[in-house]
């Protein structure tokens, strides 16, 4: 009988810029139908972890599989089950919001599901500015723009970089159930954010990147234990841990 | 459980990259058409500089090769071997951007062939390798070399060109070159020519030094002319490029102070400083060279003419910093009409230059 691959794993995960170690031996596992966020203070890793998994940056050191498929290897076959939101940053400016979607589409050979996107886009509120070019996007309609592209074809394992800082309300509210519903159906989500409320309340799963590493790993019923506590709380149990850290490394400070 | 969500697909059917070219170029004619009128005027002002530029061409091309023949008649091998060496820089450059540009393309994280990106960057290297050959092939043919010399030339531009994919040039987890210059992190507190001064450092990295090093011992030996000009060279390359990374901290300076409440008159004059340091440098060197080779009568136009041409690029890149991207054309039309000025009314030539000057610089004040 053959088990199911996680939907990602990564092992003794090494990345450095120079001299300037980054990621120091990240070691993880994610299940299908998880929706787990990447917390951990600024400069910790977390954007150069995600760089690494779509490819802006080579594996240094360790391995990382997409459902058994290692990148290193077969790049393609572990991208064609990866849903990247690319940073606003290097979208396009001069094709409109719809040519995007189709090219990306057509490179996923998943054209069939545009109509998926368009109402995607719809639900995020950017369907005004789908034929306008992508250089009139205001920084929001970009990062709409950025998970809809992601999201087109059902990949299913879907990361996403700091994607809830510039969505407004509603639209925020209509990607957390259009990641639920992925989930449900079996896709897993990987999440990095600062909002530690967001985390607490919206993840099945946390992990805390501190140094290059996984400080800390919470589960469900750890999340549901902070929901739970009036006093404590997700953020309090990061605070901890980061105070900590900053002790260990500057006992006298 | 794992219903509805994609596994392994098929390869797509065309190259995403040209594709997205062609969407581009598909939209870019969309807005020429959406402003007929503004579109005439720049295609009409295009053809006009072009026109201009054939028209120099054509009458400098008689004496340009009449001494590229002389020089090819003195010294055969070293300039052979300096061009296919300048070729052979100018390549491994070019390969090393497209392949970052790739890394960090908005599709790269798409599933996409390997061979879709190898196929895009052998298409490239055989233009520019078409592109040598004829244009190099051709100067060739008109300075009447005999045919040996254009098969050695394409043979040379082929391995020149083909020694590029011997590097291994993706620098794996080396991050961009500019975050390692903390502009702000000087110990002595921040300034303007302090950020440039660094900037103007980073310009003699060993990496760009070893390649001029290389051009200048490559100068035949015994011909103390042809080491001179060639260490001249050397200096040149390097005082222009110092030149040109010291006026694009005025783009830098712009994109990450625009929101402080700093006049520009102050900083634009604070950004000065370095610039004319370079331009003082490359006077001093044009002098002596000028001066070795017996010609300093040449000097007062030669200087006049560099300090003119500096200047407007300076005015013209604090005018255009806010839309660096418009630098290269706006500046490439001034100079253009001050060219057109010396062709036809040479005594235009200064009133129109300080107009220039006076324009940009009131443009570069808006706050």
């Amino acid at each position: 009988m053959s088990t199911i691959p996680p939907a990602l794993s990564m092992h003794d995960l090494h990345h450095a810029y120079g001299s300037n170690q980054v990621l120091r031996g990240i070691d993880l596992d994610l299940g299908a139908g998880e929706l787990v966020g990447l917390v951990g203070p600024n400069g910790t890793g977390k954007s150069t972890l995600m760089r690494c998994l779509c490819g802006a940056e080579p594996i240094q050191r360790g391995q990382v599989l997409m459902n058994g498929v290692d990148i290193a290897l077969d790049r393609q076959r572990a991208q064609a089950q990866f849903g990247y939101a690319v940073e606003v940053e290097r979208l396009p400016g001069l094709l409109t919001g719809r040519q995007a979607l189709q090219l990306v589409a057509e490179v996923r050979a998943a054209s069939a599901s545009l109509d998926q996107s368009y109402a995607l886009c719809v639900a995020l509120g950017m369907a005004p500015w789908l034929d306008r070019r992508i250089h009139e996007f205001s920084l929001g309609t970009r990062q709409k723009l950025a998970i809809a592209l992601a999201l087109i074809g059902r990949p299913a394992l879907i990361v996403l970089d700091e994607v809830l800082n510039g969505l407004d309300p509603l639209a925020a509210f209509a990607l957390k159930e259009e990641l639920q519903e992925r989930t449900r159906a079996g896709a897993c989500v990987l999440l990095a954010t600062h909002g530690l409320e967001v985390a607490e309340r919206f993840l099945d799963r946390a992990l805390l990147l501190l140094d290059g590493r996984i400080a800390a790993d919470w589960d469900a019923e750890a999340l549901r234990g902070f929901r739970a506590d009036p006093d404590g709380g997700l953020e309090h149990a990061v605070v901890l841990r980061l105070r900590a850290a900053a002790l260990e490394r500057d006992p006298v400070g | 459980m794992r219903a509805g969500l994609c596994s392994a697909m098929d390869p797509p059917s065309h190259n995403p990259y040209q594709r997205e070219r062609r969407l581009l170029l598909q939209n870019r004619i969309a807005a020429w058409r959406a402003q007929p009128d503004e579109s005439l005027f720049h295609g009409l002002a295009l053809l006009a500089a072009a026109t201009l530029g054939v028209v120099i061409l054509v009458q400098a091309l008689p004496s340009v090769l009449a001494a590229l023949s002389q020089a090819i008649t003195r010294w055969p091998l070293p300039l052979l071997a300096a061009s296919l060496l300048l070729i052979h820089i100018r390549h491994v450059e070019l390969m090393r951007t497209r392949r970052a540009r790739l890394r960090l393309h908005w599709l790269a994280a798409q599933p996409i062939p390997a061979s879709v990106s190898r196929r895009l960057l052998l298409r490239l290297q055989a233009f520019h390798f078409l592109a040598y050959c004829i244009g190099g092939g051709g100067l060739l043919y008109l300075a009447d070399q005999p045919p040996l010399a254009l098969v050695l030339w394409i043979a040379g531009c082929g391995i020149a060109i083909a020694m590029a994919n011997t590097y291994r040039l993706d620098r794996a987890g080396s991050p961009p070159s500019n975050t390692r210059l903390m502009p702000f992190a000087v110990r002595s507190g921040g300034s303007f020519w302090r950020w440039q001064w660094i900037e103007v450092c980073a310009v003699a990295a060993p990496r760009r030094l070893a390649h001029a090093l290389w051009l200048f011992l490559l100068a035949p030996a015994g011909h103390w002319s042809a080491t001179l000009i060639a260490l001249v060279l050397v200096l040149i390359y390097l005082l222009l490029a110092a030149w040109t990374s010291s006026v694009g901290v005025l783009v830098k300076a712009q994109h990450w102070l625009h929101t402080q409440p700093l006049q520009s008159k102050r900083w634009l004059l604070d950004c000065l400083r370095v610039p004319l340091l370079i331009l003082a440098c490359l006077s001093a060197l044009m002098v002596l060279t000028l001066a070795a080779t017996a010609s300093l009568r040449y000097a007062p136009p030669l200087l006049l003419g560099m300090s003119a041409i500096a200047l407007l690029h300076y005015a013209c890149a604090a005018a255009e910093r806010r839309h660096p991207r418009r630098l290269q054309l706006v500046f490439a039309l001034h100079l253009l009409v001050l060219l057109a000025a010396l062709q036809s009314l040479p005594l235009l030539l200064a009133p129109l230059w300080i107009a220039q000057l006076f324009l940009l610089i009131r443009r570069s004040l808006r706050d």
